[in-house]
């Protein structure tokens, strides 16, 4: 669906499509969830793409962090617009989210 | 004082109507002189509330009337979601932030961030949401 996925050094590379709503969040909740489940629970999201996002779509990479976390891995994010970024600091989910600039760092970040 | 209406139909695969809301209701925004991390915040808010009646008052049935009337007046800007569905349960949630690593729960929040005047009446069997917020001073 609208998930791409590569791996980079054992961790997990995820990008999110332009739009993260009602309509997919369903779609991509689970993509995600196998995603995370078939690899070491490192995982990094990339917002690169992502210009909208309503709660449902909070809720899938909040989904996600749970995931990794319970097979001790943790999900970062990385390269949130603006608005998207208003939106975590809005709901405070940037509290519970290592956020970083870019991708690489968030890799890097995994040591 | 400037006037903008949609309507259309729930279907919870499709998204369609976010450009409707996006290119016939948010300029009346724009044009009040909202800066562009608000328009976004209240297009979010307005996204939020279909998400709800979708969801709840219709139990995510497909074809079902959804229309939002939009006015700018001198003092707020007001839009008015009208359903045919499941009554709204009352009061209306606050728009407590919710846990942070709670699933869900946060729409509330973002529709009341949006708006800070949110009132609900039901007539005919009709939901009528009034979302307000007051425009920016001109300078």
């Amino acid at each position: 669906m609208s998930l791409t996925h590569r791996q980079e050094n054992g961790i997990d590379v995820v990008s999110l499509p332009e739009r993260l709503v009602m309509a997919n969040a369903g779609d991509a909740r689970a993509e995600l969830k196998q995603i995370i489940q078939a690899g070491s629970g490192r995982v990094v999201v990339n917002l690169g793409d992502t210009e909208f996002m309503d709660s449902s779509g909070l809720a899938v990479v909040v989904a996600g962090l749970q995931a990794a976390r319970k097979m001790d891995g943790d999900l970062y994010l990385a390269q949130m617009s603006d608005t998207i970024r208003a939106l975590f600091e809005l709901t405070r989910l940037h509290t519970v989210f290592q956020i970083f600039d870019d991708e690489t760092a968030a890799v890097r970040a995994f040591g | 004082m400037q006037r903008a209406e949609i309507d259309f139909t729930s279907d919870p695969d499709n998204t369609a109507w976010h450009g409707l809301i996006e290119q016939r209701l948010i300029p009346l925004a724009r044009g009040a002189g909202f800066d562009e991390l608000v328009l976004f915040g209240l297009q979010l808010a307005l996204v939020e509330a279909v998400n709800n009646i979708i969801e709840h008052a219709y139990d995510m049935a497909r074809g079902q009337p959804i229309a939002i009337s939009g006015e700018c007046a001198a003092d707020a800007l007001r839009y008015r979601l009208r359903d045919r569905g499941q009554p709204m349960p009352l009061p209306l949630p606050p728009g407590a932030p919710a846990a942070p690593d709670a699933s869900g729960g946060r729409g509330w929040q973002i529709i009341r961030a949006g708006f800070p005047d949110v009132s609900y009446t039901r007539r005919d069997d009709i939901n009528l949401l009034t979302l307000s917020r007051p425009v920016p001073e001109k300078p």
